[in-house]
This record gives structure tokens, C-alpha cells and sequence, in this order.
């Protein structure tokens, strides 16, 4: 069986040699994205936003994804890792929304003239943020904290169907978002310097989401055993122990 | 090559949410791990201290 304790051991054991990379990724991201790449020929300087809207984006989906996985894994194998993986990564996965959605209003202003439109992909992403807010409040609602983690878990479950209507929205209804050019059936449609600008961001992000997740982790399972020494302190005072 | 002296608002207003996102994210991850490995520790010299005596 998983233990928690053990993952965080592996995690830690990985973690120092994350930081300097980490550290050069973000150098070399952000020398990228805001000096070497070239402006577009329409948008202009502006497109410069897509190296900071498009990795929070990704990263928002990525993270829920691997949520609504955990959040199976521990209903199917009744592992009580999964429930840590998820409470540590819904935070991480509300901000990187929250990013996703004000760079995106901050893109749309001088593009389409809007800083929000009831559009399929602005609506679907909309609905991904008050998804991990609903989460993070079920999850600590609840004064049975294994309650409350079951609770949330099955609303990531279900909440994943949302996932596949973000990605598919752009073909599904005629949206003032534009269509997907990296992650696509066939060839990516931007320019070669713009997509390593764009990679190294989403690298870039990662890398900085992994060593916040560790630590969360952390945090996350000092929490449990809070809750733990909590129930046995009752206990004690009961004189049941 | 990119001219700084030509980016609008909403460009540095875009890296600038980005770069504040991820510093309440992290400041928030640091002082949420800090108190709970802090409250666990109180917590456990007041456990096993009350197992030797009769209160915690």
C-alpha cells in the first residue's frame, strides 16, 4: 500500500535538484517571452500575454485532471494518498484559474475590445474555478474531515466533465475565443520562436507548481495528523484511552 | 527583439497578476505548512505529557 509518508519521502528526496533548474527555466521563460520572441503581425506586442495566459491555462486543466484521477484512485484502492494529492493541488489548481481567467480579460480588452463575452471556452473555464472553490469548501466544511474529503472527491469526479467541454468548446460552438494552434490534431500553427517562448513558460510553470505541490504535501499531512492527535486528545480527556 | 518602451498596460498588468498570483500561492503554502507542523508538535508534547499524568 501507498503511504503518504513514503511519497513525501520520495518528493523530497527529488525536490533539491527541482530549484536551480526551476530557477534557469523562469530566467530563460521570462527572457523569452518578454525580449527575444517577435511581436505577431496582428496582435502586436500583445501576444506577449500568451506566454503567461496560455501555461496558466493548461496548467489549470492539468491540475484538475490529475485531481478527478486521484480523487478515482482513492475511491477505487482506498488509498488515503489520493485524498492528500488532491486537497494539496486544489489551491495551486484555483490560482492558476484565477490567472487564466484575469490574463485572459487582460488579453481580451485590446483584442476583441471586451474584457469578458459569454463565450463556450470563457464559460467552461468559469465553471472549472467555482469547481475547485466548491471543492476546497466541501473539503473543509465538513467537521468529519473524512466526510468532507469524500464529499469533495466525488464532486471532482464529476466536475471532470467539464474538461473535455474547455478543450472542445472552440469546435463545439462558434466562440470569440480563438482555436487551438499548439495542442491540435496536426501541425502547431505558430511561429517556432513563439512556441519555445511558450514551452519554456509552461516548463516553467510546472516546475515551480511541483515544488509548491511538495510543500503543500507536506503541509497536507501534518494537517491529517493534527486531526489525528486531535480525535485522540478527546479521546484522552474522555478517559477512553 | 522586444521594446520594453512599447508594451501597454495590459501587458505588464498580465505578468504582473501572474507574478502576484504565485507569491500568494507560495506565501500561503508557507505559512499553512508552517502552522500545522507547528500545531502538531505542541500538540504531541501535550499528548504524550497528558498519557503520564491524569489531564491535557
Amino acid at each position: 500500500m501507498i503511504q503518504p509518508q513514503g511519497v513525501l519521502i520520495r518528493l523530497k528526496q527529488v525536490r533539491p535538484f527541482i530549484y536551480g533548474p526551476t530557477a534557469i527555466v523562469w530566467i530563460y521563460g521570462l527572457y523569452q517571452a518578454l525580449i527575444l520572441s517577435p511581436p505577431d503581425y496582428q496582435q502586436g506586442e500583445s501576444v506577449r500575454l500568451m506566454y503567461v495566459h496560455v501555461p496558466a491555462s493548461w496548467w489549470a486543466i492539468g491540475i484538475y485532471a490529475i485531481m478527478a484521477v486521484c480523487a478515482a484512485v482513492r475511491f477505487v484502492a482506498q488509498l488515503p494518498v489520493g485524498d492528500l494529492i488532491v486537497k494539496s493541488l486544489a489551491p495551486m489548481g484555483l490560482v492558476m484559474t484565477a490567472l487564466s481567467l484575469v490574463t485572459g480579460s487582460l488579453w481580451g480588452k485590446p483584442m476583441w475590445g471586451t474584457y469578458w463575452a459569454w463565450d463556450g471556452r470563457l464559460t467552461s473555464m468559469l465553471i472549472l474555478f467555482f469547481l475547485y472553490v466548491g471543492y476546497i469548501i466541501l473539503s473543509c466544511a465538513h467537521d468529519d474531515a473524512e466526510k468532507g474529503l469524500t464529499v469533495g472527491s466525488i464532486l471532482v469526479m464529476i466536475g471532470a466533465f467539464n474538461l473535455p467541454i474547455i478543450k472542445w468548446s472552440v469546435h463545439w460552438w462558434h466562440t470569440l475565443h480563438q482555436g487551438p494552434s499548439v495542442i491540435r490534431m496536426g501541425a502547431p500553427t505558430i511561429h517556432g520562436d513563439m512556441m519555445v517562448a511558450l514551452l519554456s513558460m509552461a516548463a516553467a510553470y510546472g516546475m515551480a507548481l511541483f515544488l509548491i505541490f511538495v510543500l503543500r504535501f507536506e503541509g497536507e499531512i501534518a494537517r491529517r495528523r493534527l486531526y489525528v492527535l486531535r480525535g485522540l486528545a478527546r479521546r484522552l480527556q474522555k478517559g477512553d484511552v | 527583439m522586444g521594446d520594453f518602451g512599447v508594451y501597454t498596460p495590459f501587458i505588464w498588468g498580465g505578468y504582473g497578476v501572474s507574478i502576484a498570483g504565485f507569491s500568494i500561492l507560495i506565501l500561503h503554502t508557507v505559512w499553512m505548512r508552517r502552522k500545522a507542523i507547528l500545531m502538531v508538535d505542541h500538540l504531541q508534547r501535550h499528548y504524550d505529557a497528558a498519557r503520564t499524568s491524569t489531564t491535557i
